[in-house]
């Protein structure tokens, strides 16, 4: 009943505290308070270093070789001062039974040492590396006339460096191409350096288990019912001595045989005074071990000395017992322990316990203290991203970091980001948007980004003019700051809401509104508050699982004021109220999927009245697995876009559409078949155009022995024949094939027809292959012949060719 | 639509008026009359021989409000002939916002919001004569703001099956002249942020001169992988100038109802299966079996333990080869069978042994 009351405080530690700091705290609170534990400890570490066996007494102490040794651990892996520290704990702990939680810790760790060497030694073995990942090189050319790039070759290299022990990526990226229009190459090189915190981590677990027993640095090694049994008996031949030392020969030999450590444990105090009472050699009665010893009792006598030593002996057992009843209760509170937390190998693998694990065990500096705590670090040319209202699918060259310690997320960055001017863009010279910024943005609260939280999200961001490559990024020069909170709550069971608001707030340089002469304000983050409604934005999003009802659902709320700029969140959309819904069942097994989604997007675009956009859309999706080998699928959907307004009020866009496929795989003639078909019809109304599109894909496979043969025919025809493009036909055959052991091909047939426009007929070969295992080389080229050609193509090129060789090193 | 070409025409008129006598400039408000940085994208026509030293003020106004916004620039040398302004003009040029609503929100956006438009072009002698007006020229537009650029299909983060999947959109309102789509596919790696992937690989799409809001996957171009993922985006442009990016959507090619590959490893000989504990089925029982006769059918039967009164029937043949056979008895469609059931196979080895195998029907679930 006791030791279940003494564990209650320590579970209540369980509860409150992240499970792997409660852990520490637990494990060193019982060694700190349990001189079984701590005698078990230090006589195991007494014996290692010594070769001998000290018995262990009550708040034994280490000897002073093991002492020794224990100073040079801590000094070697934790630093002179905190060497200090531990020598004047460790002072104090002499005059008392108790240590420290912080010697306990130490301790702990020196206990749990695999042998004498620190991993000190490792990790300065393993400081510095360098390992080349992947070499990888690609080439094409294609002669569509709308391509963007018309010939390209790029090279990728990666590579990991370690320095320190702090494993980094790098990605080297080159490509160059020439456009449909230019001989001249055009090329662009990306860069990226990464912290690789798996890499990381596994290192540290690594130099951990290298110079660890963490079974035993969670006490998982003692068997704490014979460390409390060979204490007990340590502790009674004590008792004896001392015995000895006040009670006639005879007598003590009567004590001597008194109680076994067994009976220590098992017998309680009165059953132990009754074997006291029962021995003959010493005549005691009850009333002598009662009351006033001096009232009644001569203290020369003989008598009054047996009585005497007779009380010593029981208050000394009676504190022995306590200390052992304190042992075998340890033993409940690791095995609670352990049930609390999972056992020993899960505590191993928990990724909090390890982080928690390595700041406790090895020796770290700052920066590897710090990168403990980093979810992500990146230099170079990157993608950053955080919540909503705050920075989102952000592509710029620049560093970006995340933190997470003990429920605090922190991300900051900074860098440059532009419209044009890559590759892929080569076509482009402005864009309506600012052509680029420098962005500075931070976030930072509790909780982890994608697990409930609170954060405060900030982004401060200039204009730059400045010309990359071909695109010219100048404009006005001008300062934008956004703040915005989000915040996501879990709905358990039901699912999770996720709510934010964001405000920004625009300031151009040399700005002066009205007939006041004074500029305003260059700096964006003073005014903040500055037309709030129009640049305001807020948004809610829940989503979830109703398991119970096969159901999945999502609801979207989201308003932005017609002036809400935000440069570090592309996608985001302004003066536009978005709601939407989906939701998706299944019945019967998973075999029938129902879904419907809508999304309507209603976008305010004047200042004085409500002329906009009206964007709707439906969607209904079924599925329906007839059998094991088929299934059905449908799909109506419709969308429009309509303006609004006092002078122009019509449907601009429509869509509608619908299609059903089936999926059919199976035997036929004993030849494994497979087959898709999808037909669909399909309304499409651009002003001024109409048309009526009707589809038809078919695809079918069959295996031939270890050969595969698809045949793929896709037909589309504007029945009001107004699309450009409505009138195309294509047929294509492929047979799969493998060249000896290594070359693995697939050769082709094709046939185009675009009504009026093109009609070509050519041959696909693809060809790959991994040589000297490392090496893969893929090769592709589609070759057609024109049979006819017209200005209006742009679409259909015929020589499209493609290389790549794939290069892994030590992997 | 008939309505919207003649306010187009009627649009296009209304450019050309009031033109000062020796300058001129050419403005397209359609593009640039949509944003203040567009606005220094106008051109200048300049006189035929003399050079002069002006600076710029440009004035727009609403009818619903009077001034919008006025911006001076630095002075600048007026060459001969049509030429774009000096680059380096627009960042020290001084701006001047109305009071009215329409301002607030251009001077919070840089954009101009639905309105009609007066877009007037200035030329401020700034060379002895000073503050002298040398040439004026105004534009009228009404101008609507453009709509999202909404991808439609492939639905953001869907799985498809068409390895050459046609692309959808919606298109941008109003029509632009000479406005059109360039469509972009990339693959998504690993680990890949989607902005990275549009940059880092080379596209599998990069195509221009897009009319409709639609693209037929390139015939050309090499299909799209099972099991990868990809990722795409469309810019409007006209001319060289980005309009508007689409968001990007990202989605996967995986065909659902493709078979998975039975590995060698799932299937255990018989023989061993019948000395070990009860054989968990999911869908199906396999095991190996040794034929050292002529092809045969195999000659089995199955019944029920927990329910032994249900007759099992309607299982299918199964084909013996000489040699070694790794045999598949699908039940997965069988109605006899139910999950967490258990049941008895009774095999008759083509030697005439017979051989049992007790299992645990699981039916396979998605």
């Amino acid at each position: 009943m006791s030791n279940s009351l003494r564990t209650v405080p320590l579970l209540f530690f369980i509860i409150l505290l992240p499970a792997a700091a409660v852990a520490q705290q637990v494990y060193n609170t019982l060694l700190r308070t349990n001189p079984v534990l701590q005698t078990a400890l230090i006589d195991s570490l007494n014996s290692k270093a010594a070769g001998i066996s000290h018995p262990g007494k009550l708040g034994a102490h280490l000897n002073d070789t093991a002492r020794q040794l224990f100073y040079k651990h801590v000094n070697a892996v934790y630093g002179p001062r905190q060497l200090q520290q531990l020598s004047r704990s460790y002072g104090m702990f002499g005059d008392s039974a108790k240590i420290s939680s912080y010697v306990a810790g130490k301790l702990r760790g020196f206990y749990a040492l695999r042998n004498e060497v620190d991993a000190t030694a490792f990790m300065k073995a393993g400081a510095y590396s360098n390992r080349f990942k992947l070499l990888s090189g690609s080439a094409f050319y294609d002669n569509t006339p709308g391509a963007v790039l018309k010939s390209g070759m790029g090279v990728q290299l990666e590579d990991m460096v370690v320095i320190g022990n702090i494993p980094v990526n790098i990605v080297y990226n080159s490509l160059a191409g020439t456009s449909p229009f230019d001989k001249a190459l055009m090329g662009q090189q990306l860069k990226k350096f990464s912290f690789d915190k798996e890499a990381y981590m596994q290192r540290m677990n690594g130099y951990l288990d290298k110079t660890y027993d963490l079974r035993k640095y969670f006490l998982g090694d003692i068997d704490v019912t014979s460390a409390v049994k060979s204490f007990a008996s340590q502790q009674l031949t004590d008792i004896q001595d001392e015995m000895k030392a006040i009670a006639d020969p005879l007598q003590a030999s009567a004590f001597n045989h008194l109680t076994s450590p067994e009976q220590l444990i098992y017998l309680d105090s009165s059953q132990i005074k009754q074997l006291l009472l029962n021995d003959k050699t010493l005549q005691l009665t009850e009333a002598d071990l009662k009351g006033d010893m001096r009232s009644g009792m001569d203290s020369i006598s003989a008598h009054g000395k047996t009585v005497m030593a007779a009380r010593h002996y029981l208050g000394r057992i009676e504190t022995l017992k306590a200390s052992v009843a304190q042992g075998l209760q340890a033993r409940q509170t690791l095995s609670a322990q352990h049930q609390a937390t999972g056992s020993i190998q899960q505590q191993v693998n928990d990724p909090e316990t390890q982080k928690n694990n390595i700041k406790e065990l090895l020796p770290l500096n700052f920066l590897q203290r710090l990168l403990l705590q980093a979810k992500s670090l990146n230099l170079g040319n990157i993608a950053a991203s955080g919540s909503k209202g705050g920075v989102q699918d952000l592509f710029m060259s620049g560093v970006q970091g995340s933190f997470l310690n003990k429920g605090n997320f922190l991300m900051m960055g900074l860098g440059t980001t532009r419209q044009g001017g890559d590759l892929k863009d080569q076509s482009f010279n402005s864009s309506l948007d600012p052509g680029a910024y420098s962005m500075q943005f931070l976030q930072m609260g509790k909780g982890d980004i994608n697990a409930p939280h609170s954060h405060v999200a900030l982004m401060n961001a200039n204009t730059k003019n400045k010309d990359y490559r071909q695109f010219n990024a100048s404009s006005l020069k001008r300062n934008i700051f956004v703040g915005a909170f989000s915040e996501k709550i879990d709905l358990g069971e039901y699912g999770s809401i996720t709510a934010d608001i964001s405000k920004s707030n625009n300031e151009f340089n040399n700005a002066a509104t009205g007939n006041s002469a004074a500029l305003s304000s260059k700096t964006a983050a003073f005014t903040l508050l500055n037309d709030f409604w129009q640049t305001v934005s807020v948004g809610m999003d829940y989503s979830g699982e109703w398991k119970a009802q096969q159901l999945s659902q999502r609801v979207y709320f989201n308003y932005s004021g017609l002036a809400y700029t935000n440069p570090g969140s592309p996608g985001g959309s302004r003066g536009t109220v978005r709601y939407g819904l989906n939701v998706r069942r299944y019945w019967n097994k998973r075999k029938v999927m129902v879904g419907f989604r809508t999304d309507m997007q209603d976008m305010n675009t004047s200042a004085t009245d409500a002329s906009g956009w009206r964007n709707r859309q439906y969607t209904l999706d079924t599925r329906i697995k007839v059998k094991k080998n088929f299934s059905l699928s449908a799909r109506m959907g419709q969308s429009t876009m309509k303006s609004t307004g006092e002078r122009l009020s019509e449907t601009g866009y429509l869509n509608r559409q619908i299609s059903v496929s089936s999926q059919l795989s199976g035997k036929l003639f004993s030849l494994t078949q497979n087959n898709n078909v999808s037909f669909g019809l399909q309304q499409m109304d651009i002003l001024p155009m109409k048309s009526l599109l009707v589809n038809l894909n078919v695809n079918h496979s069959m295996v031939i022995s270890s050969h595969v043969l698809t045949v793929s025919l896709f037909y589309n025809k504007d029945v009001k024949d107004q699309a450009l493009y409505g009138n195309l036909f294509t047929a294509e055959t492929g047979w799969s094939y493998q060249l000896g052991k290594i070359w693995s091909c697939t050769s082709g047939i094709n046939y185009l027809d675009n009504k009026d426009v093109v009609r070509q007929v050519g041959i696909r070969q693809t060809v790959s292959a991994s040589l000297m295992e490392r090496l893969q080389v893929s090769v592709y080229a589609d070759c057609r012949k024109q049979l006819m050609n017209t200005p209006q193509n742009y679409l259909f090129g015929n020589i499209s060719t493609q290389l790549a060789l794939n290069y892994q090193l030590n992997r | 639509m008939k309505r919207l070409t003649y306010l187009i025409i009627g649009c296009l008129l209304l450019m050309f008026t009031q033109a000062a006598a020796q300058v001129s400039f050419v403005f397209l408000p359609e593009v640039q009359g949509r944003t203040m940085d567009g606005l220094f994208q106008a051109r200048i026509a300049g006189p035929a021989s003399q050079r002069m030293v002006a600076s710029l003020r440009i004035t727009v106004t609403a009818a619903k409000e009077g001034q919008v916004v006025t911006i001076k620039t630095k002075p600048f040398e007026v060459k001969p002939g049509v030429n774009p302004l000096p680059p380096g003009l627009i960042a020290g040029a001084g701006i001047n916002f109305g009071n009215g609503k329409i301002a607030a929100v251009v001077r919070q956006s840089g954009f101009f919001t639905e309105g009609d438009y007066e877009y007037c072009f200035e030329l401020v002698d700034e060379n002895g004569h000073s503050g002298e007006s040398l040439a004026m020229q105004c534009f009228d537009y009404y101008l609507q703001p453009f709509s999202p650029l909404i991808l439609t299909s492939p639905a953001d983060e869907d799985a498809i099956c068409d390895k050459r999947p046609s692309l959808y959109w919606q298109p941008l309102l109003p029509a632009v002249p000479g406005m059109q789509y360039r469509l972009i596919l990339t693959e998504l790696k690993q680990g890949q942020a989607k902005a990275e992937a549009l940059r880092y690989n080379f596209p599998v799409i990069n195509q221009q001169y897009i009319n409709m809001p639609m693209l037929f996957f390139p015939p050309s171009a090499r299909a799209l992988e099972e099991g990868h993922e990809y990722v795409w985006q469309v810019t409007a442009y006209r001319g060289d100038m980005i309009l508007v990016n689409s968001e990007m959507w990202s989605f996967k090619v995986k065909c659902e109802d493709s078979a998975k590959p039975v590995t060698p490893e799932s299937f255990r000989d018989i023989k061993d299966l019948e000395k070990g504990n009860f054989y968990v089925a999911r869908g199906k029982v396999m095991f190996a079996l040794q034929n050292i006769y002529a092809k045969t059918t195999l000659q089995y039967h199955i019944t029920g333990i927990t329910d032994p009164k249900k007759a099992i029937k309607k299982l299918p043949e199964v084909k013996l080869e000489h040699g070694n056979n790794h045999v598949v008895i699908d039940i997965s469609e069988n109605r006899a069978f139910v999950d967490g059931y258990y049941y008895q196979l009774t095999v008759k080895l083509p030697d005439g042994e017979e051989k049992q195998l007790r299992f645990l029907y699981k039916s396979e679930t998605e």
